[in-house]
């Protein structure tokens, strides 16, 4: 136990990784299975006992003893302890529920004797993740996004289709020049600072007149993270690449990229420069990006022609509401209320284009396909598409009228003018999804669905329950509005 | 006169960033790539210097007395791991484009375009 | 948060027999005796335990308690006048609605009974959460919960046209209550810290007048369900349902919502008296339903077919029910309570008459009920009570709740709303004479005895032992089932006994 209680943090990042290696070696899909869930229920486990810790104080933890600047040091604290359970749960779910979803749209359509690598391709992605929550030097952060970007672009380049190829090239195109923008910012912050280390950068540059350098810093850490999670100046090519992968590895994937992203930001904005005048200025500027995101991907998601599009479009725009609220400092409790909210949404809606997909492999509007007698598959996606679309009394529509609430009390009408203008339309591509799943004609091709149901059945009961339970899983989690700054 | 390169790593990052962006052919995109990451490292190592230092290589025998400067190591090591990750992201972009060979027979992006949205 | 534990268990034993009826109609798959006994045994006993609320209302305890709580915004129930008595109104309907139904279900040979009959009960019940609901928040979330229960009741049976009209439906009420009540609501919260229902209102004094108004506005028209011009839309959309559908839609449930929810923001949030101070240069308020009135008068006479000329006519009736309301006095509140109970039981009364029609014979157009007065002669009676009542000739409910229309604006010297109640009452005039012409039209007998009726009631002609030439076609309305007809009857006694009905709205109002 002491042991445990030491040195978790390299072994939350360990376990997941020796997964993976012994993933690679096991030559059997089935074994590369049961290895991952069993690294991943360790990792899971060990996470939650060290969430208690981490409620106490923040535990900082020196790799090899070399302490901080001059070593490579983890910071554990009630930002990232939460959103670490988060990320492993939802690989512990995916594995666990979607075993026969993933064989049947990924790894049939991948070579025999390499259908294990799959599952440590996943590890090693989870493996990146946690390295970028866990880590509390700026470097390491780059080389953990690196990891888990690199993992990435393989695990979007399998499936049915061979489009998914070229999806996965242009990811790894744009990604790349993300992560070397961000790779850029730091390096003018350790020209400025001469250390690599949260703490110590966020202690030099408080005792330290503010400079251009810092400025030129920012703005290359900031558009290399809006790059990267395709935020909407450059969210192109997130949709193309999105649209062609298969649908179930953007359920785990959509689910993590933007809480990943918006955590890097707010540990850089609020840890690193904790600055005042940048962080106003910097809120002037995403604001306006963020409005224009909300109003414009979901009127693109209500002119999309397929089914995928749409959902991946609301995915975008979902994006624009998280940074509006990062912008507002009394949003904290409802940022990550939205995103875990959001997160099992997404999730449950590409499940569900996960199952259609297995079968018919073009879901546009025009001949979208009848699904006979699954009753209870239907029922699962009504209930899915009335907790998406915020229709009451789900936790969407509470996060919404929370947001109402921040945004008139604030008195900002314009946002408030946009949000709700988003939440229309949104309720109306919703409309359009479920008008394609519960009416289409009959003489369009009809399909039934055989791939087992639990994995859906799973997250509609979790959305449920985490209406009951939304308030209390956030103050569990500490985050009520003060304890960040 | 110290800032020449800057400018220097400047123009062979929008070099590299031009060719990614702007070429049709996926092997050509890789190129671009390997050059913009190049640029990264020269501004790396270039902020290590320090007037009148040398590579960092220890060859004092004597710890007290030695006549050297030495340019900052911390960068050099920086660079190292990076030059490792643009390499294996390298690989990975050249397997995506031998996958994309053989399935599509071409690696020019107005082609698999047309191909695809027939 | 539970004080006055027992009359909470009361409240709390209505709402569980209410959901008990969630589960009734499955109990078989089709129609059996043993589902409809329990289907009509629950709501009985839902009427019974909503009588012993209303007993312990009027002795003065008023029970409340708290669902759920999420900090500043509640679901809350509490029982007060208003929504006792639409929680009355609710139950008493809830029992016709079942019995006629069940039957129209199987006689017209519709699938998927249970499937129906379970979303019925649920609008109902979203229906009595509405009546008995404590502040905005919980109003708004059962309105809209309300909208998504028929949505499988309207979509029932499937079909291109349907679906259309469907998704148009539900864009008008969507968009309405998201865009302008959601909004208003909301800032109502924010600014004066609660949304709780206060009789004689309680956002006085928050607002400067000109936002007081608009918010006013947004939330008029953010209940679309009243179906206030130009948001009437959706109501002949959604008349491509069935005849039980279309009753519980416009007759029972979802316009009487409206109706309500408008009827308890202008007196348990604005109040009455705010208002009136608002609108003291002159009441323009109440042009919105004169608009209204005068563009449906027009449309119904266009039409030809039954459902339409009844859909415009609701629209015509809710918009003489808010132009009272508009009035902002209490007389023209109690008489537009009045005339929503009046007009839910006329209403109703002629949809399950115009239902047994289509049940005996496929009737579109008007054209099509020639002859009915021979086949049916019951049925064009109860036609023909309702229709005169819904005109507002004596002694029926229309006359008296019109006439409490009447009394309120002659208080106060508004000329042009008598006006509009006259030459209202002259159109609804002309189109249910249009209809009873039809009806009672004289025929041959040649006619009649060729008349096609639907499998059900046609029989073959039976060969005559004795010389009497007996035509099937006159017997048709006795093969009606007997629960459709006592439906009816228990409708009717409505519109007939009104008069004593009145005299219990007005002893329930006495408590605002």
């Amino acid at each position: 136990m002491n042991i445990l209680a030491k040195h978790f943090p390299a072994l939350q990042i360990l376990i997941p990784l020796a997964g993976a290696l012994l993933a690679t070696l096991s030559f059997n899909r089935f074994f590369a299975w049961i290895i991952a869930i069993i690294s991943m229920l360790l990792s899971l486990v060990l996470s939650v006992y060290a969430f208690q810790l981490t409620k106490i104080t923040s535990i900082f933890y020196a790799f090899g003893n070399w302490s901080a600047p001059i070593g490579i040091e983890y910071r554990l604290d009630n930002l990232n302890q939460p959103i670490i359970i988060f990320i492993n749960s939802v690989l512990l779910f995916f594995l666990v529920f979607g075993k026969e979803l993933i064989n049947a749209t990924i790894t049939n359509y991948i070579e025999d004797g390499k259908q294990h690598i799959f599952y440590s391709l996943l590890l090693f992605a989870q493996v990146g993740y946690l390295g970028v929550l866990s880590t509390n030097d700026l470097f390491n952060i780059y080389v953990f996004i690196e990891i888990s970007s690199l993992s990435t672009y393989v695990l979007m380049s399998k499936g049915r289709s061979s489009k998914a190829l070229i999806g996965a090239f242009d990811y790894l195109i744009m990604g790349t020049i993300g992560a070397t923008l961000i790779l850029i910012g730091i390096g003018f912050l350790f020209a400025r600072t001469g250390s690599l280390n949260i703490s110590d950068i966020a202690n030099i540059l408080s005792n330290s007149a503010s400079s251009r350098l810092v400025m030129t810093a920012v703005a290359f850490f900031i558009t290399g993270v809006i790059l990267k999670m395709a935020f909407f100046p450059m969210h192109f090519w997130m949709v193309r690449s999105y649209s062609s992968t298969a649908p179930f590895v953007l359920t785990y994937l959509a689910a993590i990229s933007s809480i990943l992203g918006v955590y890097i930001t707010l540990r850089f904005i609020h840890f690193t420069i904790d600055n005042k005048t940048i962080i106003t200025t910097l809120s002037l500027i995403l604001r306006p990006i963020a409005i224009f995101t909300i109003a414009i991907c979901t009127f693109l998601a209500l002119k999309s022609s397929d089914f995928k599009k749409v959902i991946i479009y609301s995915t975008a725009s979902q994006i624009g509401y998280i940074f509006l609220l990062i912008t507002i400092p009394e949003a904290k409790q409802l940022l990550f209320q939205l995103l875990i909210i959001d997160a099992v949404n997404k999730i449950a809606l590409f499940t569900i284009v996960a199952h259609i997909q297995n079968k018919k492999e073009d879901l546009g509007f025009r001949n979208f396909v009848y699904i006979e007698k699954s009753t209870f598959f239907k029922i699962l996606i009504a209930f899915s598409l009335l907790f998406s679309s915020g229709m009451p009394i789900t936790s969407m529509f509470l996060i919404k009228i929370n947001m109402f609430d921040l945004l008139i009390s604030k008195n900002l009408i314009t946002e408030l003018v946009i949000v709700v203008l988003g939440s229309t339309l949104a309720l109306l591509y919703h409309l359009k999804l479920a008008k394609a799943i519960f009416f289409s004609p009959y003489h369009n091709e009809t399909i039934k669905i055989e791939t087992k149901l639990y994995g859906l059945t799973a997250i509609v009961i979790i959305q449920i329950v985490s209406l009951i339970y939304m308030n209390t899983m956030t103050t569990i989690a500490g985050y009520t509005t003060s304890v960040i700054l | 006169m110290q800032h020449l390169i800057y400018i220097f790593a400047i123009i062979i990052l929008n070099a590299g960033l031009f060719i990614m962006l702007t070429s049709d052919n996926y092997v050509r995109k890789i190129i671009g790539l390997g050059i913009f990451q190049s640029s990264v490292l020269i501004f790396y190592i270039s902020l290590g210097k320090t007037k009148d230092g040398i590579v960092p290589i220890d060859i004092c025998q004597n710890a007290l007395n030695c006549p050297h400067t030495y340019s900052s190591p911390i960068p050099h090591v920086l660079m190292l791991t990076a030059i490792v990750v643009g390499f294996a992201t390298m690989s990975v972009g050249l397997a995506l484009i031998y996958q994309i060979k053989r399935e599509y027979n071409t690696v020019n992006a107005s082609e698999l375009d047309q191909r695809n949205r027939q | 948060m539970m004080q006055l534990a027992g009359p909470n268990i009361l409240v709390t034993l209505t709402i569980f027999i209410g959901i008990v009826n969630f589960i009734t109609p499955f109990i078989s798959k089709e129609d059996s005796p043993v589902r409809s006994f329990f289907l009509i045994a629950t709501s009985v006993s839902f009427l019974c335990n909503v009588l012993m609320l209303d007993y312990l209302f009027l002795n003065g305890i008023e029970p409340s308690f708290t669902i759920l709580n999420f900090g500043k915004y509640s679901i809350a129930l509490r029982l007060e006048s208003l929504g006792m008595i639409f929680l009355n109104l609710l139950a008493v309907l809830w029992i016709c609605s079942l019995l006629y139904t069940i039957k129209f279900l199987s006689i017209n040979e519709i699938k998927n009974s249970n499937r129906f009959l379970f979303f019925l009960n649920c609008c109902i019940m979203t229906g009595s959460f509405i009546a008995l609901s404590a502040n905005l928040f919980t109003m708004f979330i059962f309105y809209e919960m309300l909208t998504l229960f028929t949505i499988p009741l309207i979509a029932h049976s499937p079909g291109k046209k349907s679906t259309q009209r469907l998704l148009k439906y539900l864009k008008i009420l969507g968009i309405s209550s998201l865009v302008l009540l959601l909004p208003a609501i909301i800032i109502i919260y924010v600014t004066t810290g609660g949304g709780n229902f206060t009789p004689g209102g309680f956002i006085a004094g928050h607002f400067k007048d000109v936002y007081a108004i608009t918010l006013l506005l947004m939330m008029i028209f953010g209940t679309a369900k009243s179906a206030l011009f130009p948001l009437h839309g959706w109501l002949p959309s959604a008349m491509v349902a069935s005849y039980p559908v279309s009753a519980l839609l416009h007759a029972v449930v979802v316009v009487k919502t409206g109706l309500f929810c408008t009827y308890k923001i202008i007196a348990y949030v604005f109040g009455i008296a705010y208002l009136q101070t608002l609108f003291s240069n002159y009441n323009w308020l109440v042009l919105l339903p004169i608009v209204t009135i005068a563009y449906s008068s027009i449309q119904v006479l266009r039409f030809n077919e039954i459902k339409m000329i009844l859909a415009y006519s609701t629209i015509n009736q809710l918009s003489i029910a808010l132009l009272s309301v508009f009035l902002l006095s209490p007389k023209g509140f109690v008489a537009a309570v009045m005339h929503m109970v009046s007009h839910s039981f006329s209403k109703i009364c002629m949809f399950y008459a115009a239902g047994n029609i289509y049940s005996v014979k496929n009737s579109y157009n008007l054209s099509e009920l020639v002859g009915i007065k021979n086949t049916m002669p019951k049925t064009s009676f109860v036609m023909l009570i309702a229709g005169l009542s819904l005109i507002g000739i004596p002694p029926f409910a229309g006359f008296i709740s019109k006439f409490y229309i009447l009394l309120a604006a002659a208080e106060q010297d508004n000329f042009l709303v008598i006006a509009t109640l006259i030459f209202s009452s002259l159109f609804t005039a002309a189109y249910v004479m249009k209809m009873l012409i039809f009806i009672y039209r004289p025929t041959s007998e040649n006619f009649i005895l060729h008349l096609k009726l639907k499998p059900y009631f046609a029989e073959p002609r039976p060969v005559e032992i004795t010389n009497r030439v007996t035509s099937s076609n006159y017997e048709a309305e006795k093969k009606l089932p007997i629960f459709m007809i006592i439906s009816i009857i228990l409708c009717l006694s409505g519109v007939v006994g009104f008069f004593f009905i009145q005299q219990v709205i007005v002893k329930f109002l006495g408590f605002i």
